[in-house]
């Protein structure tokens, strides 16, 4: 278990080392084939900043040598905002006073034919944390109607058990996403005080169970600008380090939300800007030359039409982040404010203009063999 | 002058706990200054213990002094002598030893220490601070105060040299000595008596260092040194030995066991036991691996390869070598755990008998079966990132991929295959097979390995004895340098456009 390995460090300790890495740390992690976690401190700290077009360079040959020119795109479905946390920054919290809402299967229906007219077939369902509205069996009614339609289903969720993970992979999921928010112990405590997720542990634990599933692939992450966002990304590259180590038969994704202005409003504790979300990004390519790298709408279109060179393997475009934002109800209250508005059909364009193959499909229901009408059996699919 | 530690560790004969084992706990602990008391035995016995204990002292960069006797001490060019009151006088000792001999005398009170001031000697041994059950004479118990007495007064006579507290102390009553102005302590029974020697020993050093009780289970060293007013003076103390605190820190574990040594070694073809022996001597080995095919185990008579073995440093990992299949090899490990007293077992299973390739699907079978029976496994495999982790997942202790066919001294011929196995394991990676020159193991070592196992090269080398001192510092070089971080391979990379220009 990472818990075990993750106990071993010390915030401070890390913080301070990070800070301290010198000119020459970064230049001999520049040169390294194979870096270590203390070569990806080097690159994500102050000192390696002069080093930015090097490390992008370097970033965008790794990328290209394992990804080949290829992005992939892929879309958010919000299924709910329904939630029982408090999460001092985020617009579906508890006490934050919105309509909340759930598609039933004939609004996720129209959201799901608006996604697929769009191009997609790679989709990733997200939910707010409300065990009861929006649980296992909730998924269980939901996931055949996705199927029908998306060749690779993703899903941002509650932390689950062990169980409801290989449920969910039977059923045809094959990415669970879980960002561990801030890998602080002491302010995750503060911006999570009520709910299910107050519970770091169990939060900290939950790739592993995603392991232990057998889910194909796993999402990491930490939000950048709760705290130290150096400090957070080394110890989400130590948790992914360990991860791939014991899951060795699962692929890995990493994700880079920044913190955006929304309702109810916190600001950033540590803002991280452009110039430093690049090298982040490099940083990360540099120390695993196999780690999908996932970029969001919440980047501004500059950023993400250069990004796409440096290191990102994925992007979302045309994002509705509020449940029925498709075609359901277009103008409710949305997770995050989007910066990029535009369709996946330009994104598609400027990814093409750059070089780059645009790839919708990368993955399909027969790859999860016979399992997935095997093993558990599943209730008749709902009309 | 030399430089004196604060932790003084008196060897104690005892009849289940042998000294080499007794110098091999408390070097592990943490503790670099070993004095070898044999109070009734004669100096060819303590010069024969000295020579069988040395080679780890150095190994461990600790320092040996030889209680009582002068002629031990310089025939066995130990570092020094400690001088009871009956013993030799130290100036007489100054003269046999020469100048760069470290000599302690004992003191029990303030005109011993003002007497033996005048002398060239290197520390004072002042007690006994408590009743003591390791020595037979006994002077009157001073208590922490009687020797803060001494120690002060010392000081205010103008006694320089550092005084060490012995007699009786243990972690629970060593609170009482710390402020008393002492440079050190000694001690015996608080270490030999305890259960874990080793915490044992961390938790004295912990301290003495910070100068307050520490959790035995607290690794750290120390943040700061916290000098006592009276030893704060202007020290004419050098520094002349590292400090080696760096490669206490850099012990290899497998399963419930560690090593200081990172070089494992076989048994086979050298020709001569005798020859065996030194050669794995001098590598410094602490494990080495012996073919149950090869133990005698009549009952009648004690096996003299084992006899050769015998060392209280080195253990001994049985293995397979001969079985075929996995049914073979887990009745073979269950005769080799009797046989040997240990339930460690390198698994090797080569049904082919020209290559003595290993059978990936047999050795993964019987690798299973035998950590259910309890066995530390670690299995000798094909350099396969899939089988090692196939294998990690049944329980095994460590993998042993092979760098080349066995025998074939070709060094790391799997190279590509050896990094992701390195890069991927959980467990401890042991370059076992095709090692054929010292070189190979740096770079074995340079590449992240845990450890490496050399027979081949060693058994047939020129001379075997001197081979297996260059592999030592060839494992040594390499692990050192994989911890300081090897340089990469610079290359100069441009773009014919900036690609971060978006940024200004």
């Amino acid at each position: 278990m990472f818990t075990s390995i993750f106990n071993q460090y010390d915030w401070n300790e890390e913080l301070r080392s990070i800070y301290n890495k010198t000119d020459a740390e970064v230049r001999r992690a520049l040169a390294r084939k194979q870096r270590t976690l203390d070569d990806f401190k080097a690159l994500i700290s102050p000192a390696a900043a002069p080093y930015l077009e090097h490390m992008a360079l370097l970033s965008q040959q790794a990328t290209q040598k394992r990804f080949g020119k290829t992005i992939q795109l892929y879309a958010p479905l919000y299924l709910s905002n329904e939630c029982q946390n408090i999460c001092t920054y985020c617009g579906f919290s508890l006490d934050n006073q919105i309509p909340r809402k759930t598609l039933t299967a004939a609004e996720l229906l129209q959201e799901l034919l608006a996604v697929k007219a769009m191009g997609y077939q790679h989709i990733l369902l997200v939910t707010g944390e409300a065990q009861q509205l929006v649980g296992m069996s909730y998924f269980r009614q939901m996931l055949p109607l996705v199927k029908q339609h998306f060749q690779h289903i993703a899903m941002e969720v509650q932390p689950l058990d062990e169980a409801d993970y290989a449920e969910l992979r039977a059923r045809g999921v094959s990415t669970i996403l879980v960002y561990q928010e801030t890998y602080h112990r002491e302010d995750y405590r503060k911006h999570h005080p009520k709910g299910k997720k107050s519970n770091f542990d169990y939060r900290l634990a939950c790739p592993d169970r995603i392991g232990r599933a057998g889910i194909h692939k796993i999402g990491i992450g930490a939000l950048l600008g709760l705290d130290d966002w150096r400090t957070d990304s080394f110890f989400a590259a130590l948790h992914l380090q360990y991860l791939e180590r014991t899951y060795w038969q699962s692929k890995f994704s990493v994700s880079f939300p920044r913190l955006r202005p929304h309702v109810g409003g916190l600001q950033p504790k540590s803002v991280i800007t452009d110039r430093e979300l690049v090298q982040l990004i490099c940083a990360w390519r540099l120390f695993n030359g196999e780690v999908e790298l996932s970029m969001s709408t919440r980047e501004s279109p500059r950023f993400r039409d250069n990004i796409i060179k440096l290191g990102i393997t994925s992007i979302s475009a045309g994002s509705k982040t509020n449940p029925g934002g498709y075609a359901v109800e277009p103008q409710s209250l949305e997770q995050f404010e989007i910066d990029d508005g535009r369709s996946p059909a330009i994104i598609a364009q400027v990814i093409r203009e750059a070089g780059y193959e645009p790839v919708w499909k990368d993955w399909d229901h027969a790859l999860h063999g016979g399992e997935a009408n095997g093993k558990f059996p599943l209730p008749e699919e709902i009309g | 002058m030399n430089t004196i530690d604060k932790l003084h560790y008196i060897t104690h004969p005892l009849p289940d706990y042998p000294i080499a084992q007794q110098v091999e706990d408390v070097c592990r602990g943490g503790c670099s200054w070993v004095q070898l008391r044999m109070k009734e035995a004669r100096t060819e016995e303590r010069l024969a213990e000295a020579l069988r204990i040395l080679p780890r002292i150095r190994h461990y960069g600790a320092t040996l002094i030889i209680n009582d006797d002068v002629y031990a001490a310089k025939a066995a060019d130990a570092d020094g002598v400690h001088l009871g009151a009956d013993d030799m006088h130290p100036s007489e000792a100054r003269h046999l030893l020469g100048a760069g001999k470290i000599i302690g005398c004992t003191a029990n009170t303030l005109d011993d220490v003002l007497r033996l001031s005048q002398y060239d000697i290197d520390y004072i041994g002042v007690g006994p601070f408590r009743f003591t059950s390791t020595k037979e004479k006994l002077s009157p118990v001073l208590g922490g105060e009687g020797i803060h007495r001494i120690v002060a007064a010392a000081r205010i006579h103008g006694v320089r040299i550092p005084i060490i507290a012995i007699g009786g102390i243990t972690p629970e009553n060593i609170g009482g000595l710390l402020n008393t102005g002492i440079h050190g302590v000694a001690v015996s029974g608080a270490i030999h008596a305890a259960m874990d020697k080793v915490t044992a020993c961390e938790a004295i050093i912990a301290q003495l260092t910070t100068g307050h009780p520490s959790l035995a289970t607290d690794h750290r060293p120390p943040a700061t040194h916290h000098p006592s007013p009276i030893t704060d003076h202007p020290s004419p103390v050098t520094h002349h030995r590292p400090p080696i605190t760096k490669k206490m820190n850099d012990i290899l574990k497998i399963a419930d066991k560690t090593f200081s040594s990172r070089l494992f070694a076989g048994t086979g073809k050298f020709g001569d036991h005798q020859l065996m022996e030194n050669a794995l001597l001098a590598s410094e080995t602490e494990l080495v691996t012996v073919a149950l095919k090869r133990v005698e185990h009549t009952g009648q008579e004690e096996d003299t390869l084992l006899r050769h073995l015998a060392h209280a440093h080195i253990q001994l990992l049985p293995n397979t070598s001969g079985v075929r299949n996995a049914t073979e090899a887990v009745f073979v490990a269950q005769l080799a755990r009797e046989a040997l007293e240990t339930n460690w077992l390198k698994l090797e299973i080569h049904p082919d008998p020209k290559y003595l390739m290993p059978d990936p699907i047999e050795t993964l079978a019987a690798a299973e079966q035998l950590v259910k029976l309890g066995f530390v496994v670690l299995p000798y495999c094909h350099a396969d990132p899939v089988l090692c982790k196939r294998l990690e997942e049944v329980g095994v202790a460590a993998v042993m991929p092979l760098g080349a066919p066995i025998g074939s001294n070709k060094g790391l011929a799997m190279l590509d295959m050896l990094r992701i196995i390195i890069d991927q394991a959980n467990v401890p990676v042991v370059i076992d097979a095709g090692i054929g020159a010292p070189s190979h193991a740096a770079q074995a070592m340079e590449l992240g390995a845990d450890a490496v196992l050399v027979n081949t090269a060693m058994a047939t080398a020129g001379d075997p004895v001197q081979i297996a001192e260059a592999f030592k510092w060839a494992v040594r070089a390499g692990r050192q340098a994989f911890l300081a971080g090897l340089p990469g391979e610079q290359s100069v990379a441009s773009a014919t456009s900036p690609l971060t220009a978006f940024l200004d």
